[in-house]
């Protein structure tokens, strides 16, 4: 819904951003125009690299060295932004634009309290008494919904949850009443639940003050929750912009089209076959407890990763353990492939008890279970060639150097990068690239199991379908049997045969993935399927 | 006739303005100088140290004194006979000496201390007192050594350092290292002892009732103690300081402060001790065992060089192993001139085969490190294949100690006459380990032995010279050891400070004849 | 951007990077230039700086030829200065690698034994083993190298510590690579960076060190290096200058040199523009 007449506070007009020599373009910004109103949500959508963000530093005055505004220009309240000083934009900050970024460890100085942060905000315009700077704090607290704020308000920001971190900072941004807030990819590090109940509360704000919003995003289901106008980035130049409900249901361009099509379908699950075949992997009643060594003057923590966990994971199936962070299912990964080492309980890899193997013994066991890790760039070594990254498994279990090479590159080949590519060294491939590199390696050694830790968490949506793409048609080629663990509920429906459900280190449910999703017996899992953003709102049919 | 009284007064009066006219020696006044290091006590034969020396030889005395030429001259004995066979030697003391404490000084004193208080304390006086049979007071002023033969050097040994006179009356009968007047010595000397501030400065008055009439002229003299060598030259350019004696003042530093206005320098002083720089060789392995090699070092060396550059142009190159200061030195010998081409010719001839040699210096400071240098350079231009080992005091008496060396610096006394500083060196039964002092260099040479026994107590002096004429000849054909330097040690001191210098051991008693023109 | 290209972008480095060459010609060049020893007395001593063919920077107290003990010192300096910081590396990196990697008791031994070397003043220790092995390059080569290695292995036992967590080291782990293997391959590579930036100010550290040894008469007297010649300079600074100031001056800028050089390559190997990602 938009207002014809409803102010506009900023308005970037044919703005281009050079970025220094070398690097992968010249303009990470090019001739970008768009206007955000009072009173409205602008979407401001793209992948990594697009240049989203970008515009946003300029209006803060927050480039980088050697990255400057070299056309166009940014008003705000009558004034060319791009002209300031230092000094002038420090006098905005804050008080008429607010900005919160997507890590808020970041932003929170480790060592001061929450309450003491916010006051912060106060005193560096000049406002307020010490005394009622920290009663607004405590308005603004309770106001951004932080449970306890008696007490939150006296925490450090290590006491808090992420998700309460970020309302702290939202509190912060909030604190002066600015016109304009700039949001950063907000919710991108947070749970799907907390995610949820943050956009929610921007929602709020939003409404209740009257503020213009430029939410930043590269998740469209988060576009379809709160987004009233559109815009979508690429390569550093707008592809589209409109009213939301027009880009969303109506895409004109390819690549928002292609986008969308990219998104994990909120559709229904297809139905799939439930296995009988005899379980490969079967995990019976595992522990693991996490104690934090106590010191002379703070108890020791005790943090109960897994509580008697057992589940079966049949020869060819695809078993998806879906969580959010702590619940333990990263630690289920690790443990399968014994990066972790379980407390008690059993792990029988086709009768094999690979629990409390230890040395030589594990080492000749390792082989039957890989894994893929979540960070495609730290999962490489950044002076190992990708050739020899593949065929480090194969040679540290007796086959000889060339024929190891030789078969890291087939397996290259059989993921789509090549066999050319075993020359060439990590930094030269993209995230999604790095991440076939590191499926080749897993089924370097021909695991009968492979365990995907997030495998595509950290990827664009765009790449994250064509990874699951490989992966479904490397499955179907090879037999293979897949853990994957996920957060995402939504990329667990696509690619899993059967769903867990995880919650501080508990199984909550699990069943077939059309059962989870049409018919979710527990309170949690229903919740986990409410949070899911742009759930409700209308997007283009997938196939 | 004029009045002979008046005759008499004129007379007196033209004599009186005629010396007044002359240098008179003035009354008054205190002298600074330095003491280094600090002396470990003060009590002169219990302690040989050269700072004692310095400090203690002003407030004792022994019974003779020598000049610069090493001729005795009366000191506390006012006359002595010696006896037609050589074994008698008579001394008659002066009967107006007093002891600093009042007590008169007697023969009874000279007694205890040669017989008694040297033979525990002083391993000099003991080398001296072997050939003593007996000594005896005769009466109150007269003291009678009897020899057991005739022995050369007898009356050069009763210099203050070897024969120190000390006081019967406090000494005898206690524990001397620990008698309780070690802290307050009490001597005969012109000076007495005042204070001793540790660590900053002993002061020394005058001795108001000295036995020479007039003497001392100074009131007294304060000896500071400046550890850094920098401090001490500023002290003495600033004018705190009248006097450095030698070895409180760099050598490089000499040429400067002897420039400055009213500054005089002085070798003398040092003829008693005669220091002399030489090279241990090792005469048992090696290439240094060829007589050839150690002549060709002789010939290597450029000895000049290193008196001119190095010493500032002070000592004497010395022409073998004799010092000129030394009695019966036999001048007419071929000296081992600068001339590398003999040097290399001798080590053709010996077959050097560019064996390694090693060379230890002398680890007393910057003019030794550098010596040391130059003399490598020296043999390396001759073919001599040399290595320098660094090493510090403690590693040098090791080493020579052990025989663990090729080529070693070092520098002794000779103290005069040969029986008691030269022939220690070459006398093969002082070849003993442990020690850096005796004949380190393994010489054996049975005429060389028999000369030097035999010259120690022939008599008279003719005989010895003789005897001594043929051992030069012999060891200058040798050359156990090379022959580096007659060392010079300057005195440097105020031009208005008079009569410093006047005997063979300089500053160890010249304060007694010192005045201040000022 | 290139290794070299982001390297030239510190103009105090290339600055540097020209003396050290210009110190390594002379190292090089003094063979040629001055074929005699330096220690040989071929004129007479204290000759001032240009006052005669030959003797450029003129002669010392002994009558030798200043310029050539300084060129022929900048072999000196520069041969000590890289074989102890080699050796150094030798003893830093493995301890400080296994102290890091395996982390527990292991690594608290280990850091036990590295302070045990911190805790004691560098110069004063260095002292003290040269003066019992006695003076030679091979002693003071040994004692430089014995005081320098503690900051090497902190350095290198951090960087494990921080990368013995990274998936590609899980990874590793993974496929049952053995840990050695993981220690060489895998994680030492990445942490020559560091380790090389390191290095450049240790050489800086190891000459100041053997120059105020050589200085203090604890050089090997067969040696001429330019701590040597400032030290036998010493007693006659007032009467010749220019016996302390070459020498000096040619210390300073090789320490400089090394410095800028050092700060260079920090700037190329860990650019922090390019952040990966």
């Amino acid at each position: 819904m938009s207002d014809t007449a409803t102010e506009t506070v900023l308005s970037i007009r044919q703005l281009s951003v050079a970025l220094p020599k070398g690097a992968d373009r010249a303009l990470a910004v090019e001739d970008v125009s768009y206007d955000v109103k009072r009173g409205e949500i602008m979407c401001v959508v793209g992948e990594s690299g697009s240049g989203k963000s970008m515009a946003a530093n300029t209006v803060m005055g927050l480039l980088p060295k050697g990255v400057r505004p070299v056309q166009g220009e940014v008003i705000f309240e009558g004034q060319n932004l791009i002209t300031l000083t230092e000094k002038q934009h420090r006098a905005l900050r804050g008080l008429k634009i607010g900005m919160i970024f997507q890590e808020p460890m970041t932003a929170l100085n480790p060592l001061m309290r929450v309450g003491a942060q916010i006051a912060e905000v106060f005193e560096a315009h000049g406002k307020l008494t010490p005394k009622q700077r920290q009663a607004r704090a405590l308005e603004l607290l309770i106001e951004v919904g932080i449970p306890q704020p008696e007490k939150a308000i006296r925490a450090y920001p290590f006491e808090l949850s992420g998700g309460q971190r970020q309302r702290v900072v939202i509190a912060m941004a909030l604190a002066l009443e600015p016109v304009l807030l700039i949001a950063d990819e907000p919710t991108t590090a947070l749970d799907v639940t907390t995610q949820a109940q943050i956009l929610e509360l921007i929602r709020d704000l939003q409404r209740r003050r009257g503020m213009a919003v430029m939410f930043i995003t590269h998740d469209f289901g988060v576009v379809a929750e709160i987004a009233n106008r559109v815009c979508v980035m690429r390569h550093g130049q707008i592809v589209e912009i409109g009213e939301a409900s027009e880009v969303l249901g109506n895409p004109q361009n390819e690549y928002t089209q292609a986008l969308i099509a990219a998104i994990p379908s909120n559709a229904v699950p297809p139905h799939r076959e439930a296995n009988t075949t005899a379980p490969l992997l079967d995990i019976k009643r595992l522990n693991k407890v996490f104690r934090s060594r106590g010191g002379w003057f703070k108890a020791s923590r005790e943090v109960r990763a897994l509580d008697d966990v057992s589940l079966t994971l049949a020869r060819g199936e695809t078993v998806g353990i879906v969580g959010e962070s702590g619940s333990g299912k990263s630690t289920l990964g690790r443990c399968v492939v014994r990066l972790e080492h379980p407390d008690d309980g059993e792990l029988l890899l086709d009768g094999v008890n690979l629990s409390q193997l230890k040395g030589d013994a594990l080492r000749r066991e390792r082989h039957r279970v890989q894994m893929i890790f979540q960070d495609p760039y730290a999962s490489l070594n950044p002076r190992t060639r990708v050739g020899m990254a593949i065929a480090q498994g194969p040679i540290a279990n007796g086959t000889p150097k060339a024929q190891a090479l030789k078969q890291a590159g087939e397996l290259l080949d059989m993921v789509g990068l090549g066999a050319s590519a075993v020359e060439r060294y990590p930094h030269e491939f993209s995230g999604g690239q790095r991440q076939r590199i590191g499926i080749a390696r897993a089924l370097a050694l021909n695991p009968e199991l492979i365990v995907a830790d997030e495998a595509v968490s950290a990827l664009d949506v765009s790449i994250q379908a064509q990874v699951l793409e490989l992966l479904e048609e490397l499955k179907q080629r090879l037999s293979l049997s897949l853990l994957f663990i996920t957060h995402d509920l939504r990329v667990a429906a696509q690619i899993c045969d059967r769903i867990v459900v995880m919650q501080h280190g508990r199984i909550v449910e699990q069943g077939s993935a059309e059962q989870i999703f049409l018919h979710p017996r527990e309170a949690y899992t229903r919740s986990l399927l409410e949070a899911i953003p742009g759930r409700d709102a209308p997007v283009a049919a997938t196939a | 006739m004029k009045h002979p009284l008046a005759l008499a007064i004129s007379a007196a009066a033209l004599a009186f303005t005629t010396t007044a006219l002359a240098d008179d020696p003035k009354q008054g006044g205190i002298v600074n100088t330095i003491v280094q290091p600090e002396p470990p006590g003060l009590v002169l034969g219990m302690i040989q140290n050269a700072p004692t020396r310095v400090v203690a030889g002003n407030i004792y005395e022994g019974l003779l004194r020598y000049t610069t030429d090493l001729e005795p001259i009366p000191q506390l004995a006012e006359s002595w006979d010696v006896s037609d066979d050589g074994r008698t030697y008579t001394f008659h003391l002066r009967d107006n000496i007093t002891w600093h404490d009042g007590e008169p000084f007697t023969a009874d004193d000279v007694v205890f201390s040669a017989d008694v208080f040297h033979r525990e304390l002083n391993p000099s006086a003991r080398a001296v007192l072997q050939h003593v049979e007996s000594i005896e007071a005769t009466d109150e002023h007269t003291v009678v050594f009897t020899l057991v033969e005739p022995f050369g050097p007898f009356l050069i040994s009763f210099e203050a350092g070897t024969f120190t006179m000390v006081p019967e009356h406090l000494y005898a009968g206690t524990d001397f290292r620990n008698n309780e007047h070690n802290d307050h010595p009490i001597g005969t000397g012109p000076f007495k002892f005042a204070n001793w501030e540790r660590g900053t400065v002993i002061e020394l008055v005058r001795n108001d009732d000295y036995y020479e009439e007039g003497l001392p002229y100074l009131d007294g003299v304060n000896w500071h103690i400046i550890p850094d060598g920098g401090s001490r030259a500023v002290a003495f350019e600033n004018g705190t300081i009248d006097v450095l004696p030698s070895g409180t003042v760099e050598n490089f530093d000499i040429p400067r402060l002897s420039e400055m206005d009213n500054v005089c320098v002085t070798e003398e002083g040092h003829e008693y001790f005669s220091p002399y720089s030489m090279l241990w060789m090792n005469n048992r392995e090696g290439p240094t065992a060829d007589k050839r090699f150690r002549q060709a070092v002789m010939y290597a060396m450029d000895r000049e060089f290193a008196r001119n550059v190095l010493w500032n142009g002070l000592g004497k190159v010395p022409l073998s192993a004799f010092g000129s200061n030394a009695r019966f030195q036999d001048d007419t010998l071929e000296p081992y001139d600068y001339n590398p081409e003999r040097a290399r010719e001798l080590l053709e001839e010996m077959g050097y085969d560019g064996e390694e040699v090693t060379i230890l210096p002398l680890p007393y400071g910057e003019t030794w490190t550098r010596w040391a240098e130059a003399v490598q350079q020296n043999l390396r231009e001759v073919g001599i294949n040399v290595r320098t080992q660094a090493t510090d005091v403690g590693g040098w008496n090791q080493r020579l100690g052990d025989w663990d060396y090729d080529l070693a610096f070092t520098y002794l006394y000779q103290y005069g006459d040969p029986a008691l500083g030269i022939s220690r060196t070459y006398l093969s039964d002082n070849i003993a380990k442990g020690s850096p002092w005796n004949n380190v260099e393994g010489y054996e040479n049975e005429r060389v032995d028999e000369l030097f026994n035999e010259a120690a107590t022939a008599y008279p002096d003719e005989e010895r010279e003789a005897l001594y004429k043929e051992v030069q000849e012999i060891l200058h054909e040798d050359v156990p050891v090379g022959w580096l330097m007659e060392l010079g040690f300057p005195t440097l001191y105020r031009c208005d400070v008079k009569d410093l210098v006047n005997s063979s051991v300089g500053l160890n008693e010249g304060f007694r004849d010192a005045w201040l023109d000022r | 951007m290139s290794f070299f290209a982001r390297f030239a972008q510190n103009r105090g480095a290339l600055v540097g990077l020209i003396i050290l060459l210009m110190i390594i010609a002379m190292a090089i060049l003094a063979p040629l230039l001055f074929p005699e020893s330096p220690w040989r007395m071929v004129q007479r001593p204290f000759l001032p700086p240009m006052s005669q063919d030959g003797f450029p920077l003129g002669t010392d107290t002994m009558g030798r030829n200043v310029a050539a003990g300084l060129m022929h010192g900048a072999w000196v300096s520069l041969l000590i200065g890289l074989v102890s910081t080699s050796v150094a590396l030798l003893i830093g990196v493995p301890l400080g690698a296994i102290a890091g990697y395996y982390g527990g008791l292991i690594d608290d031994i280990l850091m036990r034994f590295t302070e045990f070397f911190q805790t004691i003043p560098n110069f004063a220790l260095a002292i003290v083993l040269v003066a019992i092995m006695q003076p030679s390059v091979t002693s003071i080569v040994l004692a430089i190298a014995l005081v320098s290695w503690p900051p090497v292995a902190r350095l290198v036992r951090a960087e494990f510590m921080s990368l013995r967590h990274r998936e590609y080291v899980e990874a590793a782990r993974l496929v049952g690579q053995t840990n050695s293997t993981i220690i060489l391959r895998q994680i030492l590579p990445n942490t020559l960076s560091p380790i090389i930036v390191l290095a450049s100010l240790m050489v800086a550290t190891a000459i100041l060190l053997e120059s105020s040894l050589s200085f203090l008469g604890l050089g090997d007297p067969n040696v001429m290096s330019w701590g040597y010649m400032i030290g036998a300079a010493r007693t006659v600074i007032r009467q010749a200058w220019w016996l302390s100031f070459f020498p000096g001056v040619a210390i300073l800028l090789t320490v400089l040199a090394l410095n800028l050089v050092g700060e260079g390559l920090d700037d190329a190997l860990n650019p922090k523009l390019s952040r990966e990602r």
